[in-house]
């Protein structure tokens, strides 16, 4: 790895701004949730001092190991799949065939519509009475078909998870500004070569993409980490706890519940998570290297 | 050379048009129901969600601009998410020039401390967030949302610059610096343009990112002067009372410039994207 | 791309230029406002739901224009919209957590005081001082709203509910008078069901509100169940009567609503009603207007409608929780408490009555400008051989929200009713 040579003093007035406007949000309130897991404290009463209490109730809470584990399978699913779907995408469009601008504006639209909007679309989508997807099934089976797609405890889960096919428009804008980043003689050179497009595709382009890849993974991974709002405009976490993710129990405990020791030891527990999954990821995608 | 038109080659292109359709059905579908609905009535959105309306009126939209004070906030949105979404690149693209370019004590740890902000749920941001803005005069101003907004976008526009730096041949910006140029100013002038891509890409998330948020926009901010559009949506639902006409028509007055602003500013900050070559 | 980006920053420190010059809004609790001099204004800072779609918008509005008007110069309402319940709930919590609660507060029903007892001002001393305004307050309206000696609210209105039905599908299926006993209940709905209509429109979606009104009416058929819809955060939801009502909300979304209503929000329930879809629904008297509101029913729809007590004659009507005041020094206190004083007045009340159809929580407020169904609603609650309050006023926070999440599982049979009393007993333990 090559490495420029760069005047401490560069070093440090480049950083100070970001690390600045990091410190004046993040350092507060990181500090707040770090230190109130280790204490009882909903609204109302006052805050007692009780050790791993709150971590130690986590692990015989049967809600919150289901919403740990939703939340680790969306992550991997939508790492794999999103990423996989956005890249093919973007490998299409880099091709420039006609139209391709077009192309990456109408992929970018679901994402400008607000969530609110989303919800009940999706909602209207799957209902089962005057839902799109019902009245397509039923014509197929020639008799009507009235399943509830978000409500029943079988498709639950299967049905958010399927809501979320729309942000892959994300990963096509990275992917596809990394992909024409590729220095144009490596590629000619391949060309002379005599490697036809897929081989460059695959062969080349993908490898030397390889950490715009890897952001696009933890982009993903952490945005499930994060994804409450089609979830909370949907079915809340149900039917039970079926498609609770750790985002969403942690707003119920601290919005319903009023109890903020507990809701901030998950929040301790997510960060937790989502640095080992970010470590695990710049490790697999070697991140920290650069090959040109 | 002999152009042979294999099967394969049929079956990558069909399978290539089937994608882009469902895709592209898929992304536009929704905004083509909402415009439909925006002139249908309650009665109608509710009893069959695909059927065309009645009627071609446009009470919806006058009453989504009787409830709400959508214009308003519209502006207020635009103002905040450019303001937000210049702050955060610039100050990103600086820390995340320096972290792919070198390596130092504590550069994995500021890289881990990123990463860890990125997933501090939401809801226990809510009340420390409020505090600090409230002690420090920024309580219900448009420039509190713009400083806590481009933090929120703060990491991934790390991870996406990040990246984008390290892929960019480091040979010119070595060339610079031995021909005597001040590491700022070959910031500026060479690294800069040559990262355009990457800086446009991480522009535009993070301007969604402000564009749609929403917990902060309604704990941070009082008066109607300050806030943004996603609260306007709020407008047309209550537990007892809905007007779906209006709601679709305040969306439709949404989304439209929103899409229009994104293709002119597509064009006007990445234009040719094949940019970042190296040049002989 | 160098004057792209140096047209960039230039761009961005005029915007902030801008921002920075716009006027700011440094109005926390934290800071200390000045003195009260006799010739300042006093702002009165009072977030409110009742704004955009909310039927008490337009109320609400001359409310605001009255109050401004009659306390010019001397106080003004400050007033921050926010619109959704939840929303607003949200907010205020956080507010009370950082100390910063504005000075009145109006929940809309839900019971904030509990939790929030410490900052909140006790308004016994000032209701004593004015007898008076004390009269018209109704014996359940106060009781709803105080703890002990300490009275923490002051209501504006009561809750009143029976069930509405569809007069002409119930001719259409034979039914010529209204259920004295569930088990009529059930035979109507069957008859309605072999008229080929579907007897109740039900939802689960937001605390499945219409379908645990159902819920509520049938448990306070006994007297214990009366007593336990009147029980304020109930630990315990094992009890016999508990379960059989679970156990006919079961049947009820089995055999005898849509297909949406797991799942469905309060619209979707709403809506079948309107169209003729479902026979029968329980909500409260604000939905009235909407019968006559033709984007939302069709034409004549109001006067298809009637309004039932529950079998057993048991009826909602409670007090219910009101305008809490929160402001901190003693000019704030003495303004919020002119304001409440007047958005609680009889006036407000009855324009209230007339325009939302909200029953007045003051004895003495009437007004023949109503429809009809409003007073049917008032003369039935004040027959009722059994009262009941409303389980939003009455349940834990996360129970109501647990109740959304276990219907489906009890519609789909996926647990019984004893494990759906059993998962809403384990959520409320949570609470401390």
């Amino acid at each position: 790895m090559i490495l420029l040579k760069v005047a401490k003093r560069n070093i440090v007035l480049f950083l100070l701004p970001c690390l600045a406007l990091f410190a004046f949000i993040y350092l507060f309130p990181t500090v707040i949730v770090f230190f109130t897991s280790f204490f009882n404290w909903q609204a109302g009463s006052s805050m007692t001092f009780a050790g791993i209490s709150n971590y130690l109730s986590a692990f015989s809470d049967f809600s919150f190991l289901k919403s740990f584990e939703n939340t680790f399978i969306w992550a991997f699913l939508q790492s794999v799949i999103h990423v996989s779907i956005g890249t093919i995408l973007a490998v299409i469009l880099s091709r420039k065939r006609k139209g391709w601008k077009v192309f990456r504006s109408i992929f970018m639209i679901p994402n400008v519509i607000s969530s609110a909007a989303l919800g009940i679309i999706f909602l209207n989508l799957f209902s089962p009475q005057i839902g799109l997807v019902n009245s397509v099934i039923g014509a197929i089976l020639g008799k009507p078909f009235q399943w509830n797609w978000f409500f029943s405890d079988k498709t639950a889960f299967f049905t958010v998870t399927l809501t979320w096919l729309l942000y892959a428009g994300l990963i096509t804008i990275i992917m596809l500004a990394a992909i024409q980043a590729v220095p144009e003689d490596v590629l000619e050179a391949a060309k002379i070569d005599g490697a036809s497009q897929r081989q460059i595709d695959f062969m080349i382009t993908l490898p030397l993409v390889r950490t715009s890849l890897g952001t696009c993974v933890i982009i993903a991974a952490t945005s499930m980490l994060r994804e409450f709002d089609l979830i909370f405009l949907t079915t809340s976490g149900g039917p039970g706890i079926s498609t609770l993710n750790l985002p969403l129990y942690i707003y119920k405990t601290a919005l319903n519940e009023n109890n903020y020791g507990y809701a901030n030891m998950m929040g301790v527990l997510l960060i937790v998570m989502g640095v080992a999954i970010v470590y695990v990821i710049n490790k697999l995608f070697r991140m920290d290297e650069t090959d040109i | 050379m002999n152009q042979k038109i294999s099967t394969g080659t049929v079956v990558a292109a069909v399978f290539r048009w089937i994608f882009l359709t469902f895709i592209t059905v898929i992304s536009v579908g929704p905004l083509c129901w909402i415009m439909m609905s925006s002139f249908k009535t309650n009665q109608e959105i509710l009893s069959s969600a695909f059927s065309l309306p009645s009627t071609f009126n446009f009470k919806g939209y006058i009453d989504a601009l009787n409830l709400s004070p959508i214009f308003q906030y519209f502006l207020n949105s635009v103002i905040i998410a450019f303001a937000s979404t210049a702050l955060s690149v610039m100050v990103v693209a600086m820390a995340a020039y320096i972290i792919a370019r070198t390596k130092f004590h504590g550069s994995k740890f500021i890289i881990l401390m990123l990463s860890s902000s990125l997933l501090i749920p939401t809801a226990a941001l809510l009340m420390p967030i409020y505090i600090i803005m409230a002690q420090t005069g920024l309580y219900d101003t448009r420039l509190g949302l713009v400083v806590v907004y481009a933090a929120l976008g703060l990491p991934t526009s790390f991870f996406i610059l990040r990246s984008h730096f390290q892929s960019i041949p480091h040979e010119i910006e070595e060339a610079a610096y031995l021909d005597g140029c001040s590491f700022l100013h070959t910031f500026i002038s060479i690294v800069l343009p040559m990262a355009k891509s990457g800086l446009a890409t991480a522009g535009i998330l993070q301007f969604l990112t402000s564009w749609n948020e929403f917990m902060f926009a309604l704990i941070l901010t009082k008066s109607n002067k300050v806030r943004t559009l996603p609260l306007a949506m709020t407008y047309f639902t209550s537990q007892f009372s809905f007007n779906y006409t209006a709601m679709f028509a305040a969306l439709v007055l949404a989304i439209l410039p929103s899409i229009l602003i994104y293709v002119l500013m597509q064009e006007q900050i990445t234009g040719s994207l094949v940019s970042g070559s190296v040049k002989g | 791309m160098k004057r792209l980006i140096a047209s960039l920053l230039a761009g961005s420190i005029c915007a902030y230029t801008f921002l920075g010059c716009s006027s700011q809004n440094v109005s926390t609790q934290s800071v200390t406002d000045s003195t009260g001099k006799t010739d300042k204004v006093i702002t009165i800072d009072f977030p409110t739901t009742w704004v955009g779609v909310s039927t008490s918008a337009p109320w609400f509005k001359n409310r605001e224009e009255e109050f401004n008007k009659k306390y010019a110069g001397k106080y003004k309402l400050d007033v921050e919209e926010i619109a959704g319940d939840q929303n607003y709930v949200n907010k205020i919590k956080v507010l009370y957590a950082s100390n910063s609660l504005p000075d009145v507060i109006a929940a809309g029903g839900y019971n904030l005081i509990d939790m929030m007892q410490s900052k909140l001002v006790d308004l016994a001393p000032y209701l004593m001082e004015d007898p008076t305004w004390k009269a018209h307050i109704s014996t359940e309206g106060l009781q709803v709203n105080s703890r002990g000696n300490k009275v923490y609210g002051i209501p504006i209105d009561k809750q009143v509910m029976g069930y509405f039905y569809n007069k002409a599908l119930f001719k259409k299926a034979g039914i010529d008078k209204l259920a004295n006993t569930w088990d009529e209940f059930f035979l109507q709905a069957d008859k309605l069901k072999a008229a080929g209509i579907t007897p109740f429109s039900m939802d689960t979606a937001d605390s499945g509100w219409v379908t645990s009104l159902m819920l509520g009416a049938m448990i306070g058929q006994t007297d214990a169940g009366e007593t336990f819809m009147n029980h304020a955060q109930p630990k315990n939801y094992n009890a016999p009567e508990f379960i059989d009502a679970a156990t006919n909300i079961q049947k009820m979304f089995q055999n005898y609503t849509t297909s949406d209503a797991v799942g469905g929000k309060y619209e979707n329930a709403a809506s079948n009603f309107f169209a003729g879809k479902t026979a029968i629904i329980a909500n409260g008297p604000w939905m009235i207007s909407s019968f006559y509101d033709t984007t939302m029913a069709p034409d004549g729809f109001g006067d298809r409608v009637g309004v039932a007590a529950y079998p057993g004659n048991v009826m909602y009507d409670s007090g219910k929780i009101g305008f809490n005041v929160a402001a901190k020094t003693p000019e704030k206190i003495e303004a919020a408490i002119a304001f409440v004083k007047f958005m609680t007045s009889d006036e407000s009340q009855r324009i209230n009555l007339e325009m939302n159809g909200s029953i007045p929580d003051s004895p003495t407020v009437t007004s023949s400008k109503v429809k009809p169904l409003v007073t049917q609603t008032i003369r039935l609650g004040k027959n009722a051989s059994r009262k009941i309050n409303d389980f939003q006023s009455l349940w834990y926070a996360n129970v109501v929200d647990e109740i959304s999440v276990q219907y489906p599982l009890l519609a789909e049979g996926k647990i019984t009713p004893t494990q759906f009393a059993t998962a809403l007993t384990a959520v409320a333990a949570k609470n401390k």
